[in-house]
């Protein structure tokens, strides 16, 4: 599989797999004028691609293709080189920690803007009420 | 093989893809504090800044 940029692998496709499920979510939540029902049919959809996490998990070990089986696993030690190992980890936590960032940071903009809709709301009713 | 111009794409997609979304989520709270700070001014909406 190293030194190429793509081939059928079986986790390459469960994470295109996945992949194009994220494409899908994305684009049904956004595909109703009614922002709940996009909501709910998101939600519908991701029950559904819950199915491909353990896939990707353990297509290594189901199917012999080309990639090579979990380097670090819960009962024995890790078969990387520190070297690598390390650089791995440091990195997967930084990953997260931003990916954290950005959930909070999205979620706080939301918010907001949620707030606008309230209060614009609001003084629309308010406005009816008074002519 | 030189895998070098597969390794810069991948970091150059990556700092791209994360930095749009850092600077649209920042763009969105900057504007909705501005639009919050219109419609009711008593609401404290500073960015960073508790009420």
């Amino acid at each position: 599989m190293w030194g190429a940029w793509w081939v059928w692998d079986a986790r390459m496709t469960s994470v295109l797999v996945l992949f194009f499920l994220y494409l899908g979510h994305i684009a049904l939540v956004r595909a109703f004028d009614d922002q709940q029902r996009g909501y709910r049919a998101g939600a519908i959809l991701a029950l559904v691609g819950v199915v491909n996490l353990p896939i990707i998990k353990f297509s290594v070990e189901w199917w012999n293709t080309l990639h090579q089986a979990a380097s670090i696993t819960m009962s024995g030690a890790p078969s990387m080189a520190p070297a690598l190992l390390w650089p791995l980890l440091v990195s997967a936590i930084g990953f997260n920690l931003g990916f954290a960032a950005l959930v909070v940071a999205r979620l706080r903009a939301a918010v907001m803007e949620r707030r606008i809709r309230g209060l614009l709301l609001a003084r629309a009713q308010a406005e009816l009420q008074n002519a | 093989m030189n895998h070098l111009p597969y390794i810069v794409a991948a970091y150059a997609l990556t700092f791209v893809v994360t930095a749009s979304f850092a600077i649209q989520a920042w763009l969105r709270t900057a504007q909705a504090t501005r639009r919050l700070a219109e419609l009711d001014p008593r609401v404290s909406v500073r960015p960073g800044v508790a009420k």
